[in-house]
C-alpha cells in the first residue's frame, strides 16, 4: 500500500515537473503559428486548427533576419572558441600543478560565479568603450570569454585522470599542450561537450549583454534582433515573435540532439577510467 | 660500467621528513635490476627520480655520466611501464605505440616500420586498431611494454608491471620480461616488493627499507649470505627461521656478541648430518605438501620454526628430533647485523 502511494506521488510530481518545462515551451510554439487575432482571444486557445506557417515568413523578412543571424554565428563562435583557449589551461593548472596561492584564486575563480552580471556591466561597459571596442564583436565576445563554472567543471574531471597518464606522456616526449589537449580533452568529452553546449545555449540566447554593450545595429545579435519583430503590425505582434524565437531555437535543438549522448553521460557518469 | 648513478641522493616531500636519505647507488649497463623492499621503503621513489617524475632533492642522479637535474624526462632516453599500465585510453593500440615516435619527430616509414617489428614481438599486430577497453588485462600491459620497447630506450623502468595481473599470467609475462631482457642487452630497473618476482628475473636485487638499501648483490649473494636480519627474513618462501639467542642453550656454542641465530627452512633436517651439528626437538603443528617439498611449521623450545623437506615419502608426525648443521647458522649482532667473525672462530 505505502509501496503503491510513493510511487503515485513520485509520478504526479513528475507530471507536474514535465508540465512546468513543457507548458511555456508549447505555449510559444502554439502563438508562433496562430493568427493575430487568435493571440488576443480571451480565454486563450490552446489549439489551433488553422496554423499560420507564414509567420515564420514575415519574422523572417520583418528585420535584417540574416545580419543578426550571422552576427550571432559570429559571436558564438567567438566565445566558444575563447572558451575553449581558456578554460582548458586553467582548469589543467587548477588540477595539476601545486603553485602558490592556487587556493586563493581558485578561490576567486569560484567566487566570480556568484557576482551577477548585472553588477558589473558598467565597469566592463566603460573598460570597452575606453578601448573603443564597442559595437565591435570583441564587445560581445570578450565579456563571456571564460567561464568560472567551466574551469571549476573541467577541474573536477581532470583530477580524475589518472596521474601516471600525464607523467607517461611526459616519458612519450609530449609538452604541455599537447597532454591537455590530446590526451586529458578527450578522455573527457563528456565534460567538454556538456561545456560547449551550456556555452553555446548561454551565449546564443544571450540578451543581457548584446543590448548593453551595443549601441546600434551593426554587432547586434538574434535575441536582440527578434525583439524589434514586436513592433510589426502595431505593437502587438506577439506571434511573428514566437515564430522569430522558434526559428532561432532550431540549431540549440540540433545541438542537444547532437550531444545529448555525451552530455546524459557527464551527469551520469563522472570517473574516467 | 655503471650506467645510472645515485650519489648521496635524498628526497623530501616536506622539510625535516626524509623518504631518501643520502641513497648511493650504482646500476650496471645491461644489469637487471630489483628495487625490492615493502611498500613505503622508497623503491617507487627511488625509481621515479631516475624517470624524472619526481625531483630529486638532494645528492646527484647520473645516467651514462651526465647529471639529469633540469633534463626532462622525455630527454632521458628511457622508458617507464606503470603498474596501471598508463596506455592512453582514448587511442588505438597503434596510436598508444605511435605517440612517442611522432613527439620525438620520427618520420612515418621508420615509424611503422618499427610499430609492425614490435607488434609482431608482443603479439598485438591483430589488436592494432582496437581501443584498450577492448583489451584484457594482460593485452594491455603488452600494449605498455611494446610503448616503451619501441622508443629502443637504453633504459627500461618498470614499476610493479606484473602486480594487476593474475598469478598465471604473472608468472607467463615474467619469463617473457626475462627473454626481453636477454634479447635488448638494455638496462633494466624493475621495482616490485615482491621477492619471488625478484630472485627469479633480477641479475641484481637492490633491497629497501625506510628509504636506505640494506643489501644489494645477486640473487645468489642475498638468499645465502644475508647482511642482516631484515634481509634474511624478507627473502625466501617461507623466509629464514631467527631465533633470540638468549633463549638457545649454552650448548650450541653460540658467539658472545651474536643476539640472533639464523638459518634457512631447507636447512632443518630430519636426519643428523654427517657435518658438526646442533640438535633440537620439536612439534610439529601443520604440513603443507607442496609437490616437490612438504613444508612443515614446528613449535621448539626456542621458538616456532619452519622446515623444508624434499624427502616427500616421508611423513613426520607429532614430536620428532631435528638437526641442524653448524655451517649453514647466520649470526646477527644487538643491531641486527650480520656477524661475519665467527667463521674463523670454528
Amino acid at each position: 500500500m505505502k509501496k503503491i502511494a510513493g510511487k503515485s506521488i513520485r509520478g504526479m510530481v513528475n507530471i507536474l515537473l514535465i508540465l512546468i518545462f513543457f507548458v511555456p515551451f508549447y505555449w510559444m510554439a502554439l502563438t508562433a503559428i496562430k493568427t493575430l487575432g487568435q493571440t488576443l482571444q480571451s480565454p486563450p486557445v490552446f489549439w489551433v486548427s488553422n496554423p499560420q506557417f507564414e509567420n515564420f515568413i514575415s519574422a523572417f523578412h520583418a528585420i535584417d533576419f540574416m545580419h543578426y543571424l550571422k552576427n550571432s554565428v559570429i559571436t558564438t563562435i567567438g566565445v566558444l572558441a575563447a572558451q575553449l583557449i581558456t578554460i582548458v589551461p586553467a582548469a589543467y593548472a587548477f588540477a595539476r600543478y601545486d603553485f602558490k596561492g592556487k587556493g586563493v584564486l581558485f578561490g576567486m575563480v569560484l567566487a566570480t560565479t556568484m557576482i551577477p552580471a548585472q553588477l558589473v556591466f558598467l565597469p566592463v561597459f566603460l573598460i570597452l568603450s575606453k578601448l573603443h571596442l564597442i559595437n565591435t564583436y570583441w564587445s560581445l565576445i570578450l565579456p563571456q570569454a571564460t567561464s568560472a563554472f567551466g574551469i571549476f567543471m573541467l577541474r573536477q574531471s581532470f583530477m580524475q585522470v589518472p596521474k601516471e597518464l600525464i607523467e607517461a606522456a611526459r616519458l612519450d616526449k609530449a609538452g604541455e599542450l599537447k597532454i591537455m589537449f590530446r590526451i586529458m580533452l578527450p578522455m573527457c568529452r563528456s565534460t567538454v561537450a556538456t561545456l560547449a553546449l551550456l556555452s553555446f545555449i548561454g551565449c546564443w540566447n544571450d540578451y543581457f549583454w548584446a543590448k548593453v554593450l551595443t549601441t546600434s545595429d551593426a554587432v547586434r545579435t538574434l535575441p536582440v534582433g527578434i525583439t524589434a519583430l514586436r513592433n510589426v503590425d502595431g505593437g502587438v505582434a506577439n506571434h511573428i515573435v514566437m515564430a522569430g524565437n522558434l526559428i532561432m531555437l532550431v540549431p540549440i535543438l540540433v545541438a542537444f540532439v547532437i550531444a545529448q549522448k555525451q552530455i546524459l553521460k557527464a551527469f551520469a557518469y563522472t570517473g574516467v577510467k | 660500467m655503471k650506467k645510472i648513478e645515485l650519489e648521496q641522493v635524498s628526497k623530501f616531500y616536506e622539510k625535516d621528513v626524509p623518504i631518501i636519505e643520502d641513497l648511493d647507488l650504482g646500476i650496471e649497463e645491461g644489469s637487471f635490476t630489483i628495487l625490492l623492499g615493502p611498500s613505503g621503503c622508497g623503491k617507487s621513489t627511488t625509481l621515479r627520480m631516475i624517470a624524472g617524475l619526481e625531483e630529486v632533492s638532494g645528492g646527484t642522479l647520473k645516467i651514462d655520466g651526465r647529471d639529469m637535474k633540469n633534463v626532462q624526462p622525455g630527454d632521458r632516453d628511457i622508458a617507464m611501464v606503470f603498474q596501471n599500465y598508463a596506455i592512453y585510453p582514448t587511442m588505438t593500440v597503434r596510436e598508444n605505440i605511435e605517440f612517442g615516435l611522432k613527439n620525438a619527430k620520427i618520420p612515418k616509414a621508420e615509424r611503422r616500420k618499427r610499430i609492425e617489428e614490435i607488434g609482431g614481438i608482443t603479439g598485438l599486430t591483430e589488436y592494432m586498431n582496437r581501443k584498450p577497453n577492448a583489451l584484457s588485462g594482460g593485452q594491455r600491459q603488452r600494449v605498455a611494454l611494446a610503448r616503451a620497447m619501441v622508443k629502443n630506450p637504453q633504459v627500461f623502468l618498470m614499476d610493479e608491471p606484473l602486480s594487476n595481473l593474475d598469478a598465471k599470467l604473472r608468472t607467463q609475462l615474467r619469463t617473457e620480461l626475462i627473454e626481453l631482457h636477454q634479447k635488448l642487452k638494455s638496462t633494466f630497473v624493475y621495482v616490485t616488493h615482491d621477492q619471488v618476482e625478484a630472485m627469479s628475473m633480477g641479475t641484481h636485487i637492490v633491497l629497501m627499507r625506510d628509504g636506505k638499501v640494506m643489501q644489494q648483490g645477486t640473487p645468489e649473494e642475498i638468499y645465502d649470505d644475508p647482511d642482516n636480519v631484515f634481509t634474511a627474513k624478507f627473502i625466501g618462501t617461507p623466509p629464514m627461521n631467527v631465533f633470540r639467542a638468549e633463549a638457545c642453550p649454552k650448548s650450541w656454542k653460540i658467539p658472545e656478541q651474536a643476539h640472533y641465530i639464523g638459518f634457512r627452512p631447507e636447512h632443518v633436517r630430519f636426519f643428523r648430518p654427517e657435518t658438526e651439528s646442533i640438535e633440537l626437538e620439536g612439534r610439529i603443528i601443520t604440513r603443507e605438501m607442496l609437490g616437490a617439498e612438504i613444508l612443515y611449521k614446528l613449535d621448539t623450545p626456542y621458538g616456532f620454526l619452519q622446515a623444508r623437506d624434499y624427502h616427500t615419502a616421508d611423513k613426520h608426525e607429532g614430536n620428532v628430533r631435528l638437526w641442524l648443521s653448524r655451517g649453514e647458522l647466520c649470526f646477527f649482532d644487538s643491531q641486527e647485523n650480520r656477524i661475519r667473525s665467527h667463521m674463523e672462530e670454528y
